[in-house]
């Protein structure tokens, strides 16, 4: 088996768990897990897409520029919704606008549906890195733990996930175009390593929501 | 050569230096806002706890002068119309000089009705039970008189080792049931009354229910009789929890620490 399938494996696993805990409890779920299902629901979709047109021998970079301001539109209604009581809600919601704009602008400008779309990704990591380091720094308030009790571990989990994949990632994506230029050998690294940081990311959402509040 | 290089790198560098520094600027500003935030909400936390303790003190402070006009008028208009009455009449006795007995006889009942009196008062003052029965007893003798009053079934359980529990909390607690049983009578329509009390290591567990119509939402938290046991629950450190339950009627969970109690 070669390692490019080994990964392939590993990755679409990773995968399949999130997935079968969302179908298994999305009803059960608090609105902010609800919103990492669909996260879960969108990889989903683009993940088998992308490998089918990979498997066709179709470009098919094109999805990436669907996945950004989907995905980023459901990090911030997470986060919007976890911060709800700390944060002017248009605050997110401002920030989720002007990047939704400014990805449309890059993928029709200056970054074309069939190249790799690095700035929105850069941009959107940094965003993230944000958003989930402030949560880290707002969970060390003991009445914000408290108020959030119930859904703590999971929020710590998926946090965590976003945090690691995200700041992991922001190197590969802002330095992706450095990364063409280079030997293909260290272009296949870098995205091996790309597919581990996802990997880790889907594990640790899928424990956060595997400890979802049961009552 | 060198500077071509050294170039290349700045290039690389400053950007990812500059979204270190955008990352980092980006988290203090959203803590800050948290931080406003959090302090905000604790100071409304702190006003509104502040108010209902006050509400809670003007409510002790008002049963209390209700219960001392109603032991004044009890006072006034019982005991001292009948002592006064008996005070003529013995007046009465002495100018007459001849004994006679349908007088006397009048004064006899008339001291024996205030001797009643006087321990009616005495009774709604410290519930005699209590200090006769024990508490287990005191409690079904309240739940018998419920049953005789309407035609309710009523259920009390109790763990065995709640015989010596400190007087104030048996107090608090008989008072407490004897107010709720009194509610469900007046108010619920109900057919069944449920008690139990368990006593875990230091901590008393305490449940009523009824299966009644429930609480009013609008008066849940405006009720004097439940604002009154609040307070009452608050004397012994207690938490108190009552609603409307799932299947219907009223419910009140009330926990208390035994051992802190016991100084008092």
């Amino acid at each position: 088996m070669d390692y490019k399938d080994i990964v392939f494996l590993y990755t679409n696993f990773s995968l399949f768990i999130a997935f079968v805990i969302v179908l298994r409890n999305y009803l059960q779920f608090p609105k902010e897990l609800k919103v990492i299902s669909w996260y879960v629901f969108l990889s989903v979709i683009i993940q088998s897409s992308s490998q089918y047109l990979a498997f066709q021998k179709v470009n098919n970079l094109y999805l990436l520029h669907f996945f950004v301001p989907i995905s980023f539109i459901c990090f911030s209604i997470f986060y919007q919704k976890v911060f709800e009581s700390f944060l002017n809600r248009y605050v997110l919601w401002l920030i989720m606008c002007l990047f939704v704009v400014f990805s449309l602008l890059n993928s029709l400008y200056w970054q074309t549906i069939e190249t790799f779309n690095s700035y929105a990704l850069s941009l959107e990591s940094v965003l993230l890195i944000i958003y989930s380091l402030s949560l880290f720094a707002l969970l060390l308030n003991e009445s914000v733990r408290i108020e959030k009790k119930e859904i703590l571990s999971s929020l710590r989990w998926i946090n965590a996930g976003i945090l690691i994949y995200y700041t992991s990632g922001l190197l590969i994506f802002y330095f992706g175009d450095l990364l063409t230029r280079f030997s293909k050998v260290r272009f296949e690294i870098s995205w091996l390593f790309h597919s581990f940081i996802y990997i880790v990311q889907f594990i640790c959402i899928s424990i956060g929501l595997w400890k979802h509040p049961k009552n | 050569m060198e500077t071509s290089e050294e170039l290349n790198f700045l290039n690389i560098l400053l950007p990812l230096a500059g979204i270190i520094f955008l990352i980092v600027l980006g988290v203090i500003f959203m803590y800050q806002q948290f931080r406003k935030n959090i302090i905000r909400q604790q100071l409304e936390r702190e006003e509104i706890k502040n108010q209902y303790q006050k509400e809670l003190l003007h409510t002790t402070i008002r049963v209390q002068e209700d219960e001392r006009k109603r032991i004044a008028s009890d006072l006034h208009d019982e005991l001292a119309a009948a002592l006064s009455i008996g005070y003529m009449q013995l007046t009465q006795l002495e100018d007459e000089k001849e004994f006679n007995p349908q007088k006397i006889a009048q004064v006899r009942e008339l001291l024996q009705t205030t001797l009643a009196s006087t321990r009616r008062i005495s009774h709604e003052l410290m519930p005699l039970q209590l200090s006769r029965l024990g508490f287990e007893k005191a409690l079904l003798s309240l739940l018998e008189k419920a049953e005789s009053v309407q035609p309710i079934q009523t259920n009390m359980a109790m763990s065995s080792n709640c015989d010596e529990l400190p007087w104030i909390i048996e107090v608090t607690l008989y008072r407490m049931y004897s107010e709720l049983i009194n509610n469900t009578l007046k108010h619920a329509g109900a057919t069944t009354i449920d008690i139990s009390i368990l006593r875990k290591s230091d901590q008393l567990f305490c449940r009523y229910a009824d299966d009644g119509k429930g609480i009013p939402e609008k008066l849940l938290h405006k009720g004097l009789g439940l604002k009154n046991i609040e307070s009452r629950v608050q004397t012994l450190d207690g938490k108190l929890e009552f609603g409307n339950s799932d299947e219907g009627g009223f419910y009140c969970k009330i926990i208390v620490p035994i051992e802190t109690n016991n100084q008092k």
